[in-house]
């Protein structure tokens, strides 16, 4: 019964609405502005979210940096604590809030080609340290994660030491030799240029950090000064710096205040550009909810007309039997759909309007599945909220005066 | 005719609250419906004989007096269960047939049901197209009222005032806006369900159709004479 007596009232509100076409259209007109707004503003606000966040990567925004340390009886923290094993990064790297993860060993060695010599900064890391880094080849290719299971002897040169060495020649296919070691260069990397503080950041050579181990007969995790990790998001940064700590404490059965580890990102910069976006959003939303509110009360007020003009037709249903709360159900029905009309044909055109608005200003629109069902929820929402007065108005009418009514 | 009373009015006054004026419409009306009854109701214009019909109706209430309705006092009862009682007790035909216009006839007929409790478990087109085809109108079954005449809208009418099986059936003057002919019609309908055992309450100012009862109550100014 329940579901059948809802049919015939949803079927009887679809009649009366598409009887009079134009009046429905202009009447959910509000809450298709509304809906519309909504779906652009999450749209767009997704978008640029997603804009800012892969601009954050290069910043290090996402960049979750793990150290090793001992603390000393005074509670200062110096040199180099335990070393990271494999079992750890690897649990770490299975996390679902950190995408990538590259450990960093560094040393300064000697690196001649030729007739040419020099001491260079040797980074050992693995393929993850390019996404991290936001840091892209410029020509060749990269290491691999083979090449670190292999400690194969490549490397990747930055472009001071492509210059260094190899002036205007092509240094792909080449070998390097570093500490006497031939090293077969496989990629320069795009240039960084130099720091604030004047720092040339392309003055390295990147080697897989198992072949700069085993370089210096080392085991290959030792040395390891620092673990690079980018969160999936900036929003998941806190709660994977989180769970890192969880593990480590875990697999060393350390109690709080005992870490020899430390954890650190830039988080400053991300709840800074997090909270301007969450401030763009809550204002862009209330300027939506106004229209709304307002497509709301047309509809209260058209609902009102509705209910004066069908007083015979109320008259004749409360007289053959007809409760109350048959007649406020008929009118709430009516109200919903029509509020829903409007979310439906807002969801489409905020979809239509954000994807051409999209290709204009060049950021992706996002048009997410829960902001379609926020708005679906939000206009039914409406539409019995404002439906409410004038079903009451209605089902409190006499049906002797209302079916007497012309 | 039984002697089963189905309806028994006692002493019922109704007065009306015009602003500080109290306008008395119905005096001590007294009467008593059988089952199976067919009465009419007749009266000239503002002799109170809607008024009477409304209190019967279960749609308004009696100022003083009692109404019980098969057995029931129908005074203490709240609007909702008065529209249960109109839903499955009474049926109604009007003089303007009170068809809702967008409507087809099957779904004017089947109108009622949506409103009881007792069918939610019925095919309700079924109970429908059989009253449709009790009043004659099997194969117009998908027509608007508009598209129907004035005697086969009051015939939709009739097999609405039929769906849910009522004991009673209320006429309000069911052959005003009808010809003579057509009247006739609808007459010998109303008589048929009444030979079906159905109780025909009908009123009228038309002496004509009123005599077609089998018991005619005259009301004037108010009180029954």
């Amino acid at each position: 019964m329940i579901p059948n007596y809802i049919l015939s009232n949803l079927n009887e509100a679809r009649i009366n609405l598409f009887r009079n076409k134009t009046r429905t259209l202009l009447t959910s007109l509000g809450i298709i502005i509304g809906i519309t707004s909504v779906i652009i503003l999450i749209a767009i606000t997704n978008g640029a979210k997603s804009v800012i966040e892969t601009q954050l990567t290069s910043l290090g925004a996402k960049t979750i940096m793990l150290k090793p340390f001992v603390r000393t009886a005074s509670g200062q923290t110096t040199g180099r604590g335990q070393n990271f094993t494999e079992e750890e990064l690897e649990l770490i790297k299975s996390l679902d809030s950190v995408d990538y993860l590259a450990p960093i060993v560094k040393a300064s060695q000697e690196v001649n080609y030729r007739s040419i010599s020099n001491i260079i900064a040797l980074v050992g890391s693995n393929a993850d340290f390019a996404a991290i880094n936001d840091w892209n080849n410029k020509s060749g290719s990269f290491i691999t994660q083979n090449d670190v299971n292999d400690g194969t002897k490549v490397c990747v040169l930055g472009l001071t030491n492509s210059r260094r060495f190899f002036g205007a020649e092509n240094p792909i296919g080449k070998k390097l030799r570093i500490n006497g070691v031939p090293h077969l260069v496989i990629g320069v990397l795009e240039p960084k240029g130099l720091t604030p503080g004047g720092r040339d950041q392309d003055d390295f050579i990147l080697l897989p950090y198992t072949s700069l181990n085993r370089l210096n007969f080392r085991p290959d995790l030792s040395n390891v000064v620092s673990v690079l990790m980018s969160a999936r998001s900036s929003d998941e940064l806190e709660y994977a710096k989180f769970s890192i700590k969880k593990i480590l404490r875990e697999t060393r059965s350390l109690k709080p205040g005992e870490d020899n580890f430390d954890i650190s990102s830039y988080e400053g910069v991300t709840k800074r550009i997090l909270n301007t976006t969450k401030i763009l959003r809550i204002l862009l939303t209330s300027i939506a909810s106004i229209s709304l509110i307002v497509g709301g009360i047309g509809i209260m007020n058209i609902m009102l007309v509705s209910v004066t003009e069908r007083t015979k037709e109320i008259g004749i249903r409360i007289t053959i039997g007809a409760k109350s709360k048959d007649i406020v159900f008929q009118f709430l029905c009516e109200s919903a759909l029509l509020s829903l009309i409007g979310g439906i044909v807002g969801v489409m055109l905020g979809f239509i309007i954000s994807k051409i608005a999209s290709t204009i200003i060049g950021w992706p629109a996002i048009v997410s599945l829960s902001s379609i069902m926020i708005s679906f929820f939000f206009s039914g929402g409406i539409g019995v909220f404002f439906g409410i007065y004038p079903a009451f108005k209605a089902s409190k009418l006499d049906p002797i005066l209302a079916i007497r009514n012309e | 005719m039984s002697s089963n009373i189905l309806l028994e009015l006692s002493g019922i006054n109704k007065i009306y609250k015009m602003g500080d004026l109290d306008l008395q419409v119905l005096f001590d009306v007294s009467l008593h419906i059988y089952q199976s009854d067919f009465v009419s109701i007749i009266g000239p214009s503002g002799s109170g004989k809607t008024t009477l019909l409304n209190i019967i109706a279960c749609l308004d209430r009696a100022t003083s007096g009692k109404y019980n309705f098969f057995g029931e006092d129908v005074n203490s009862k709240t609007n909702d269960e008065m529209s249960e009682i109109r839903n499955l007790r009474i049926g109604f035909i009007f003089q303007s047939f009170n068809l809702i216009p967008r409507h087809t006839a099957l779904e004017n007929v089947i109108l009622p049901l949506h409103y009881s409790k007792k069918f939610k478990n019925e095919n309700f087109n079924k109970l429908g197209e059989e009253c449709l085809n009790m009043v004659g109108l099997k194969d117009r079954i998908n027509h608007y009222p508009n598209e129907l005449s004035g005697g086969q809208q009051q015939r939709v009418a009739i097999a609405r005032a039929l769906v849910t099986q009522p004991e009673i059936i209320l006429a309000d003057e069911p052959t005003g806006n009808l010809d003579s002919k057509t009247s006739d019609d609808i007459m010998n309908l109303l008589k048929e369900l009444n030979k079906d055992k159905k109780t025909i309450i009908t009123i009228t100012h038309d002496n004509e159709v009123a005599e077609q009862a089998n018991e005619m109550i005259r009301i004037k100014d108010g009180r029954v004479i």
